[in-house]
């Protein structure tokens, strides 16, 4: 059933293919009616007619969008040399020769392509090319005039860091592939370009290096894109949606990114990136779970502090999933395993509060989701007026009010917080939290335990792209480990790429080249 | 359709499961009756257990979210931090259950700090409590084992000083007594596995209330199998603790040679060691302890910088420390109870003449013939090495 309906649509989508692929008119008039017949006579298409080489008669036409192309590069570079007398157009003959020489020897622009396709036209036009067509020829020309408004390069708010590079993607796809450029200089990086969505043609461009990435890796990723069937791709989520591995668990298979060093670090592993045009959020795929956890602020601190802010991420994890549900499952099932003291200040501090444990917790975990929903969505000057109300009058209030245990608060304050620091994770970890939290309000510690088993138990089984998401650990591998995963290594250690990643090009540099005096016999310039 | 039904029904039995049995042993902070300390005496009539136990009161300062004992109005009326108990029952297990009856809440055990039981109830045998303590898992083992001379309810109800929970308070105090090695500290643990073992004497810290109407730790109290025989004071206690090497630290007085004050000996590290010999059934018991000590005070004007002077103020602490052992020895041969533990040690040294002198140990005891060897060594001096005197 499902394959006939799909059959059906790809029929039709050919269909509509061919009544678009009719070739250009002879006549210039008529194909500048199609094309403002075909663009539904839209404000922003500007269509300009002038002579050719001084010409009386209009014989060429420049098509382009408004605000799409730079107007001053079509003036200079396409309308004057064009427009002046002295260019020599009358003496070539009409048609295609005439064409030949307008794009090889008059327009000063870089890009340029020749089309006789009346949609590939439209489509050039769309994209912010300035179509040229002279009367006579059954060709035209797509030059690129691009000029649209973009953003600057920005450090991205979303990844800010301490040390290292402050540039950040914008939503122009050649921008990024840009700074992507200036990163690797290797002539393996391989840019290729697919274009997705029926309606909103977004571009999309898969980055790797030649050498390191898995042929295989690549095949699969142009495969699965090719295989998107939809008419919109609004942003990366969108791709990352209908290409990833495990689409009903709740755990991303896919890396994200805005830091161009953090989308060349991971080609250099052997990762491929996937741009969308029209957001600055990269993929990287495959993805591991331990990349939730790794910060490119790890490898710009020395690599005894960038250890040690590691395993404070691991811990902050490990409360962000587990303090709640650890909480209830003390106060509630195993007071024996509290000191007496601290037991003593629960137990006054609980004194009197009209709601279980679980009731507790859960309550003021939604109502702090709410407060912190509400501060990202209100417009920014209320902004401090909501973490007010939030923080002092709901924190500090339900407190002395006796409707909720300070000890509480401070679970569900510090829970918040933690979930914070490893911000690539924390969909997941509200989650994990919420689940666990249940689990330990019916069956205590056990529930804990059993909750954490289901997820290892999935997390174990999940895949990206072919690699085992818990991969070092699980199947494990000890020099990925001791390289990026229980320390964050020197640099001069880190000599091999992931074995699940990069497993047929796997040197990074010769082993052990820690930096010291030079050995004897060996010179300085043959170091 | 299938796979739909399969998932549905595989929800329902997880929920189920969940829910079905879930919330089972769920109990909240505030419906549980924190047991601090307990005590056991004999009932009015002597087949009865008379149980008093210490519940902490824990209840919110007013205006305050932060927890703190006591209501907190006025620094000068503050209310008891714990309440009192009292239950009978046939049984000891039954009188915990029976607190019901008279307390709002559920008997909440495992952070319970002393268990006291009284001279009357402890010299008719104390197996009647304590195997309920050891077989509910609710009862800690680590919990501190004490014996009254007089009522163990009267020593619950008796207030803290410092107006914390008076269990606490006691606890405390037994842990600090590590300053002076006078008291002996025993949990229910240590209590069992002496109670357990055939010819060992099991020991208790003796608890009072003094005239003043204040706690006191007094010594220790000597068992006989599960009956109480006999108190043992501070000195003895110290000579048994040297023995079987549970002395922590502790100050040794001496008296200067040439009556030139007296010398306070700090200990630093003490060792017992009991070895065991056996020939033709005779028993020859060896005793070592090895001491540590340092200087810690001096009154009189003796010149502590010569080495000489040191050792003999070394041979001086030695005979202290062996009277000391030999006042409790001569006290557990009085009582017939080996509290030492010599004849675990002949077990363990000989085991197969063991199982003929096990059975006749209550009349070697008495007898034994023990050889004490106390090596001492004084090895720091302190910040000075001469007596603050006007030179």
């Amino acid at each position: 059933m499902k394959r006939e309906i799909a059959k059906v649509k790809m029929e039709f989508a050919k269909e509509e293919f061919i009544t678009k692929g009719k070739d250009l008119a002879l006549n210039l008039t008529a194909n500048l009616d199609s094309i403002q017949s075909e663009l539904n006579n839209s404000s922003d298409l500007i269509i300009r007619r002038f002579g050719l080489g001084g010409s009386r008669q209009d014989q060429g036409a420049v098509v382009f969008i408004d605000g799409l192309v730079d107007k001053k590069e079509v003036e200079w570079s396409i309308l004057r040399p064009l427009m002046l007398k002295e260019a020599p157009i009358s003496d070539k003959p009409e048609g295609e020769d005439r064409l030949e020489y307008i794009e090889l020897s008059l327009i000063t622009v870089g890009e340029i392509s020749r089309e006789h396709q009346f949609n590939r036209i439209i489509a050039a036009v769309l994209s912010g090319k300035t179509a040229l067509l002279i009367d006579g020829s059954g060709e035209a020309l797509a030059i690129a005039t691009p000029g649209w408004e973009k953003r600057s390069v920005n450090q991205p708010d979303s990844e800010v860091i301490v040390k290292g590079p402050r540039e950040g993607f914008i939503e122009t796809l050649r921008t990024n592939t840009a700074l992507l450029r200036r990163k690797l200089g290797d002539p393996g990086l391989t840019l290729e370009a697919l274009q997705v969505g029926t309606r909103t043609k977004t571009e999309v461009c898969i980055a790797y290096l030649k050498d390191i990435a898995d042929p295989k890796l690549i095949k699969e990723i142009k495969q699965r894109i090719n295989r998107i069937n939809t008419d919109g791709i609004l942003s990366a989520e969108t791709v990352e949606e209908l290409i990833e591995d495990a689409p009903l668990s709740f755990f991303a298979t896919m890396g994200y990114t805005e830091r161009p060093d953090v989308v060349s670090a991971k080609l250099l592993e052997g990762r491929a990136a996937i741009f969308v045009d029209g957001t600055p959020v990269v993929l990287t795929a495959p993805f591991l779970f331990i990349e939730n956890f790794q910060s490119p602020d790890d490898y710009t601190y020395k690599t005894y502090y960038g250890s040690m802010i590691r395993w404070f991420r691991y811990t902050a994890f490990g409360i962000s999933i587990l303090l709640p549900a650890i909480y209830v499952a003390l106060t509630a099932f195993h007071q024996e395993l509290l000191p007496t003291q601290l037991l003593i200040t629960m137990a006054a501090a609980t004194e009197g509060v009209p709601f279980p444990g679980v009731v507790e917790v859960l309550g003021l975990g939604v109502i702090f989701e709410i407060i912190r929903e509400a501060g990202i969505r209100i417009p920014r000057p209320i902004g401090q007026t909501v973490s007010i109300v939030g923080a002092l009058v709901i924190g500090e209030a339900t407190v002395t009010a006796g409707l909720v245990g300070a000890p509480v608060v401070i679970v569900v304050a510090l829970t918040a917080i933690s979930s914070f620091v490893t911000p690539s994770i924390v969909q997941e970890s509200k989650i994990i939290r919420l689940g666990i939290t249940i689990l330990a309000g019916f069956l205590g510690a056990f529930g804990i335990t059993i909750g954490l088993l289901a997820i290892l138990i999935h997390l174990a089984s999940l895949r990206s792209f072919g690699v085992p998401l818990l991969s070092p650990m699980a199947p494990m591998h000890l020099r990925s480990l001791t390289q990026d995963v229980l320390i964050r290594a020197p640099w001069w250690m880190m000599f091999t790429r992931p074995k699940a990643i990069a497993d047929q090009n796997r040197t990074r540099q010769k082993f052990y080249s820690r930096p010291g005096p030079p050995e004897e016999g060996e010179s300085e310039e043959n170091r | 359709m299938k796979l739909q039904n399969r998932l549905t029904f595989s929800i329902l039995i997880i929920a189920m499961t969940l829910i079905g049995s879930g919330c089972w042993s769920y109990r909240e902070l505030e419906t549980l009756g924190i047991v601090s300390g307990a005590g056991f005496d004999l009932g009015k009539d002597p087949e009865q257990v008379l149980l008093t136990v210490q519940v902490i009161k824990a209840s919110k300062g007013k205006g305050g979210g932060n927890g703190s004992l006591g209501d907190g109005q006025g620094q000068g009326s503050r209310p008891q931090p714990v309440a009192i108990v009292e239950s009978n029952g046939a049984t000891a297990f039954e009188a915990v259950r029976n607190a019901v009856s008279k307390f709002s809440r559920r008997l909440y055990w495992p952070h319970n700090q002393i268990l006291i039981v009284g001279k009357e109830a402890a010299e008719n045998g104390v197996k009647n409590y304590l195997n309920f303590g050891i077989r509910q898992t609710e009862l800690r083992p680590t919990a501190w084992i004490m014996i009254s001379p007089g009522k163990a309810g009267d020593l619950i109800r008796a207030p803290g000083e410092m107006g914390q929970i008076p269990a606490m308070e006691i606890k405390d105090m037994l842990q600090a007594q590590s300053a002076t090695s006078e008291i002996g500290s025993f949990t229910f643990y240590d209590f069992i596995e002496r109670l357990m073992s055939k010819t060992t004497a099991p020991l208790a810290t003796q608890i009072r209330l003094n005239k003043e109407g204040e706690v006191e730790l007094a010594g220790t109290a000597i068992f006989k199998g599960e009956k109480l025989v006999g108190f043992i004071g501070k000195k003895e206690t110290r000579g048994l603790l040297w023995v079987i090497g549970k002395i922590k630290s502790g100050v040794v007085i001496v008296k200067a040679p040439a009556n030139k004050g007296k010398v306070s000996l700090g200990i630093i590290h003490a060792a017992g060691k009991i070895q065991a010999e056996t020939k033709n059934d005779s028993v020859k018991i060896t005793v070592k302890v090895n001491v540590q000590s340092g200087l810690g005070e001096q009154t009189g004007d003796l010149d502590t910088s010569k080495p000489e002077v040191i050792k003999s103020l070394a041979r001086r602490e030695a005979t202290v420390i062996r009277n000391e052992i030999n006042a409790a020895f001569k006290k557990a041969q009085e009582l017939n109870a080996d509290i030492f533990g010599f004849g675990e040690a002949v077990h363990r040294a000989d085991f197969k003449a063991w199982k003929k002198l096990e059975p006749r140990w209550d009349e070697i005891f008495p007898k034994l013939k023990v050889k004490l060897i106390v090596k001492t060594n004084i090895s720091l001096n302190g910040l000075i090495n001469k007596p603050i005197s006007q030179k």
